[in-house]
C-alpha cells in the first residue's frame, strides 16, 4: 500500500488552474523525487498535502486514510512533515529554540499554563539530538538570523524530522546553494531515506537522478510521466516538456 | 538584586493607605488605585497584544462590560460581590469567546477593524439601553463581600491583592508552555502552523483569559468610581489602554503597569496644567511611537 | 408606510453614502497602496468643516468658502503627510494606529485651541434651505439633492481620475503591487504626498457639506471615521470601487435602518420593546453587516491585492 497518494486532485485560483487532475503515489521507504519546469504547481501541490490549501476536487490519502479535509496542524500529528522552499523559519530565536518549539508541537499537550517550560530538560535533549543529525550541533545556541543559508536549510529540514515523521516533504531543499553545501544537503538525505519516507521536490537535476528511486513529473499541474530515474530519462514527452528545455541532465 | 526594587515598592504599596490617611494624602490613594486597576487591564492587552501579537482594538468592551455588570446587577437588586464578580469576568470571557471566534479568522489590518467593529456594537447597544442610563452612565454601588466591607482602603488592598495574583499568574504562563507557543505564533505563524500547533486554538485561549481579566479590572473601577459611564467601552478607551501598552512596553512583561502607572500620573500632572492636556498626552504618544517604539520597559532594559 | 417617506429616506441614504465614500476613498488608496491605517483621516474631515465654517463666517458666500476649504485642508493633508506619516511606511499597524491616534488628540486640542469647545455654526446656504418638488407630491430638501450632485460629480471625477488618467494607472498599479510599481519607475513618494493631498480634500468636501446637516463640532471626524473603515472592509482595501459600493450599502443600511426597524419591530413585538430594542438593533445594524461580509468574503467584496 502506498505511504502517500493523490487521487484526481485539481485546484484553480479563479481563471488558472495550478494543479490539473494530479494523481501520484509515493510508497513506503522510497525517495519520490517531483520535478517539473517553474510554475508547474509543485509548491501548490506540497500546500494541498499539507493542508495549508484546500483542493478543488480530488482526495489526499495517507496510510489509508482520506486526509483531504483534516486541518494542516492535524497532518503534522499523522507523520507528515514539511520543509519550506523559501527559508521559514524563527528568526529571532537560536536554533535551540526552534527545535524545542518543534520538539515540543509532538509531545504532548501545549494547553499547559503553569509549569515553566524551560524545566522540560527532555526537550532539550531531543532537540540536540536532531541538530546533531543535521550537523547543527555546534551551532545549537546561535540565533537563526546569524546562520549561513546552508545551515539555514538544514535548519528547515532538521524542524521537519522532529516530528519523526513517517513522511518527508522536502521543497527544494537546495535552493540558493553552492556546491559544498548541496553536497552536504544530498548526503543528509541520502541518510534520513534509510529511517524516512521522502518526496522531495528540487530542480538540482544532479541531487534528483543520485537520490530517487522513482521521479515524477509535473507540467502545467499535471503529472505527465512517473518512472524509475531510467525511464524517465528516455521517455521523450519529458525531455520535451522539460528535460530538453533545461539542457544537460546528470 | 532585581528582587530589591519590587520589594520595596510592594512594601511603600502595603504601607501607603495608613499613611496616606496620617498625612492626608488620601487622594493619591485613590490615585494609586485607579493606576492599579488600569495596570490590569492593561496588562491583559499586553498578553494578546504583546505577547501574542493580535492588535486587537476593541479591547475597551471587556473592560466596559465588567464594569456595567456591576452596576446593572446592583441596580437590580443582587448584592452579592461574589455572585458579580464571577458574572462579570465570566460575561466578558464570553464576550471575548463569541468575538475572538469570528475576528481570529480574518488577520492583518481586517482583524485590527473587526475588533474595533465589535466593540463599537457593543458600545452602541449598552448607550441604547436608556433604563440602564443611556449615554449618561449609571451609578455603581458597590456589592458586599460578607466578610468585610468595601470602603476606598479595603478595596485598594483588594485591587493590589488581585493585580499581584494576576501578575503572577501571567508570569507563569508567559513561561509556559502556552507562553512559549503563543510567543512563537506572534513570530511566525506559519511556521507554527507547519509545526503542528493548532494556532486558532492558542490565539482564541489567549483571547479569551484576556478579556476576562479585562472585565476583572473593569469590576474594580466600578467599585472605585461607583459609576459607570458609557466612555469605558468607547474606542478611546481601546486606544487609552493600547497606549499604556506601548508606553510600557510592548511584550515587555512589566510593560502593563509602567504603562499605566506613567500615562495616568502624566494625565493627573498634565490636567492640573491646562485644559489641552490631551495635546501633551498625544505628543507624548507621538514621540514614543516614533522614537521610542520599545517603550519604557525597553529603554530600562538597555539601561540594565 | 408612506411611498413618500420611503423614497426619501432612501435618498437620504444615496446622500449619506456618497459623503462617505468621499471619505473612504482617500482612506482606501492608503492603506491599499502604502499599507498604511491613518485614523486621523477623521480628523481631515473635521478641518474641512471648521474651515468652511470660518471662511462662510468672513466672506458670507459659501461657494466661495468650500474651494478654499478643500485647499486648505489638502495643504494640511501634505504637511502631515511628509511630517509624520512617512515615517510610519515601514512601520507596523500596531504604530501606525498609535501614531495615528496621537495625531487625533494633537489635531482635536488645536482646534480647540483656535476654536474653542464650542460647536461652530454652519448653515445651508441661503437659497438652498428649502424643499423642492422632484416628483409629483414628493418634496427633498434642496441641499441634499445638491450634496447628492456634488457627490456623484466628484465619484465621476475619480473614477476618471484613477482609470483614464496616468496618474490613475501609478495609483492602480501601486495598490495592486506597491514593489512591482516602484520596480516599474513609478515614482511613489511625491504620487504618495498628491494621494494624501487629493485623500484630505476630498474629507474637506464630505465635512464642508455634511456641516451644515449635522454638527461641526471637535470630536466629528471620529465616529465617521469607524464608518469609513466599514466601508472599505467590506468594499475591499485599495479599491475604489469597492468604497462606493461599500459606501452606498452602509449609507443605506444605516439610514432605512434607523428608519425602518424600529417601524418593522413595532408591528411584531410590543412598543416598548420595539423603542428599546429598535434603535439600538439600527445602531449596531451595519457592524453586523460587516461580519456578514467578512465571513463570507474575507477579502471583501472587490478585493484588489493579488
Amino acid at each position: 500500500m502506498s505511504l502517500l497518494e493523490l487521487v484526481g486532485l485539481s485546484r484553480h485560483f479563479g481563471g488558472l488552474l495550478a494543479v490539473n487532475n494530479c494523481s501520484l503515489s509515493v510508497a513506503p521507504g522510497e525517495i519520490h523525487a517531483l520535478i517539473g519546469p517553474n510554475g508547474a504547481g509543485k509548491t501548490t501541490l506540497i500546500n494541498l498535502i499539507t493542508g495549508v490549501l484546500k483542493p478543488s476536487s480530488g482526495q489526499v490519502r495517507f496510510q489509508g486514510e482520506d486526509i483531504t479535509h483534516l486541518p494542516a496542524h492535524t497532518r503534522v500529528h499523522r507523520g507528515l512533515a514539511r520543509t519550506f522552499q523559501i527559508t521559514n523559519l524563527f528568526k529571532n530565536y537560536t536554533v535551540r529554540t526552534n527545535l524545542e518549539l518543534a520538539v515540543q508541537a509532538c509531545s504532548g499537550s501545549s494547553f499547559r499554563f503553569w509549569q515553566p517550560v524551560a524545566r522540560e530538560k527532555h526537550l532539550t535533549e531531543a532537540a540536540l539530538a536532531v541538530a546533531e543529525q543535521i550537523g547543527l550541533a555546534q551551532r545549537f545556541e546561535v540565533v537563526v538570523g546569524q546562520l549561513s543559508h546552508g545551515e539555514q536549510r538544514a535548519l528547515e529540514v532538521g524542524l521537519a524530522l522532529a516530528s519523526q515523521p513517517k513522511l518527508l516533504l522536502l521543497d527544494e531543499p537546495m535552493a540558493g546553494m553552492g556546491l559544498e553545501e548541496s553536497e552536504k544537503m544530498v548526503e543528509l538525505i541520502a541518510r534520513l531515506a534509510r529511517k524516512h519516507t521522502i518526496l522531495l521536490v528540487e530542480h538540482d537535476m544532479g541531487a534528483v537522478f543520485r537520490l530517487a528511486q522513482r521521479i515524477s513529473v509535473l507540467v502545467y499541474g499535471q503529472v505527465i510521466a512517473s518512472g524509475s530515474p531510467a525511464e524517465i530519462r528516455a521517455n521523450p514527452e519529458v525531455h520535451k516538456a522539460y528535460l530538453g528545455e533545461e539542457g544537460n541532465t546528470a | 538584586m532585581r528582587w530589591f526594587f519590587p520589594v520595596v515598592l510592594l512594601g511603600l504599596l502595603l504601607a501607603f493607605p495608613p499613611i496616606a490617611a496620617a498625612t492626608g494624602l488620601d487622594f493619591y490613594q485613590g490615585l494609586l488605585t485607579k493606576i492599579m486597576v488600569y495596570a490590569l487591564a492593561a496588562s491583559s492587552l499586553n498578553l494578546i497584544l504583546g505577547y501574542g501579537g493580535m492588535v486587537s482594538f476593541g479591547h475597551a468592551a471587556y473592560f466596559g462590560l465588567g464594569a456595567y455588570t456591576v452596576a446593572i446587577l446592583m441596580r437590580e437588586g443582587i448584592t452579592s460581590a461574589w455572585v458579580i464578580w464571577a458574572a462579570a469576568v465570566g460575561l466578558s470571557a464570553l464576550l471575548a469567546f463569541l468575538i475572538g471566534v469570528i475576528s481570529l479568522r480574518t488577520r492583518g489590518v481586517y482583524f485590527i477593524m473587526i475588533t474595533l467593529a465589535f466593540a463599537q456594537m457593543i458600545y452602541y447597544l449598552v448607550i441604547s439601553f436608556k433604563q440602564y442610563g443611556g449615554e449618561d452612565g449609571l451609578r455603581a454601588r458597590r456589592p458586599e463581600f460578607g466578610f468585610f466591607e468595601l470602603n476606598d482602603t479595603t478595596l485598594y488592598y483588594l485591587t493590589l491583592g488581585v493585580l499581584l495574583a494576576a501578575l503572577y499568574l501571567m508570569h507563569r504562563l508567559v513561561h509556559s508552555r502556552f507562553g512559549r507557543v503563543l510567543q512563537a505564533i506572534r513570530e511566525n505563524e506559519s511556521r507554527a502552523l507547519a509545526l503542528g500547533y493548532p494556532v486558532f486554538r492558542f490565539q482564541l485561549v489567549a483571547f479569551v483569559l484576556a478579556g476576562a481579566t479585562a472585565g476583572l479590572a473593569g469590576v474594580l473601577m466600578a467599585h472605585y468610581t461607583q459609576y459607570v459611564s458609557p466612555s469605558l467601552l468607547a474606542w478611546q478607551q481601546s486606544g487609552h489602554l493600547m497606549m499604556m501598552v506601548i508606553l510600557g512596553g510592548v511584550g515587555q512583561f512589566w510593560g502593563g503597569v509602567l504603562g499605566a502607572a506613567v500615562l495616568s500620573l502624566v494625565e493627573e500632572v498634565l490636567q492640573d496644567l491646562t485644559i489641552h492636556w490631551q495635546l501633551g498626552v498625544g505628543v507624548i504618544l507621538l514621540f514614543i511611537v516614533l522614537f521610542a517604539p520599545r517603550g519604557l520597559a525597553g529603554l530600562l532594559r538597555r539601561k540594565v | 408606510m408612506p411611498p413618500t417617506l420611503f423614497v426619501e429616506q432612501v435618498l437620504n441614504g444615496f446622500q449619506f453614502g456618497l459623503m462617505l465614500f468621499l471619505l473612504a476613498a482617500g482612506l482606501t488608496l492608503v492603506l491599499g497602496i502604502m499599507d498604511t491605517i491613518n485614523l486621523a483621516h477623521g480628523s481631515l474631515y473635521m478641518i474641512g468643516a471648521y474651515l468652511t465654517a470660518t471662511l462662510v463666517g468672513a466672506t458670507g458666500n459659501f461657494w466661495l468658502a468650500v474651494p478654499l476649504a478643500v485647499l486648505g485642508t489638502a495643504l494640511v493633508g501634505m504637511l502631515l503627510e511628509l511630517s509624520v506619516l512617512r515615517q510610519l511606511y515601514r512601520r507596523d499597524h500596531l504604530s501606525q494606529v498609535l501614531a495615528t491616534f496621537a495625531l487625533i488628540l494633537i489635531i482635536n486640542e488645536v482646534v480647540r485651541m483656535i476654536w474653542g469647545s464650542q460647536p461652530l455654526l454652519l448653515s445651508t446656504p441661503e437659497g438652498l434651505s428649502g424643499p423642492v418638488e422632484i416628483l409629483p407630491g414628493l418634496y427633498y430638501p434642496a441641499f441634499r439633492l445638491v450634496i447628492i450632485g456634488v457627490g456623484l460629480l466628484v465619484a465621476l471625477l475619480l473614477f476618471w481620475l484613477v482609470n483614464r488618467t496616468k496618474v490613475g494607472m501609478w495609483l492602480r498599479a501601486g495598490a495592486s503591487n506597491r514593489e512591482m510599481a516602484q520596480a516599474m519607475g513609478v515614482p511613489i513618494k511625491p504620487l504618495f504626498t498628491l494621494l494624501f493631498g487629493v485623500g484630505a480634500g476630498l474629507s474637506a468636501v464630505a465635512g464642508a457639506f455634511l456641516g451644515p446637516i449635522l454638527a461641526v463640532q471637535i470630536g466629528m471626524g471620529e465616529s465617521i471615521l469607524i464608518l469609513a473603515f466599514v466601508v472599505i472592509v467590506i468594499g475591499g482595501i485599495g479599491s475604489i470601487k469597492g468604497a462606493l459600493v461599500g459606501a452606498l450599502l452602509v449609507g443605506l443600511v444605516d439610514t432605512a435602518g434607523r428608519a425602518f426597524l424600529p417601524l418593522l419591530l413595532s408591528q411584531v413585538a410590543s412598543p416598548e420593546v420595539a423603542s428599546n430594542l429598535g434603535p439600538a438593533l439600527a445602531s449596531i445594524l451595519i457592524y453586523l453587516l460587516m461580519a456578514v461580509v467578512l465571513f463570507l468574503r474575507p477579502q471583501g467584496l472587490f478585493p484588489v491585492r493579488t
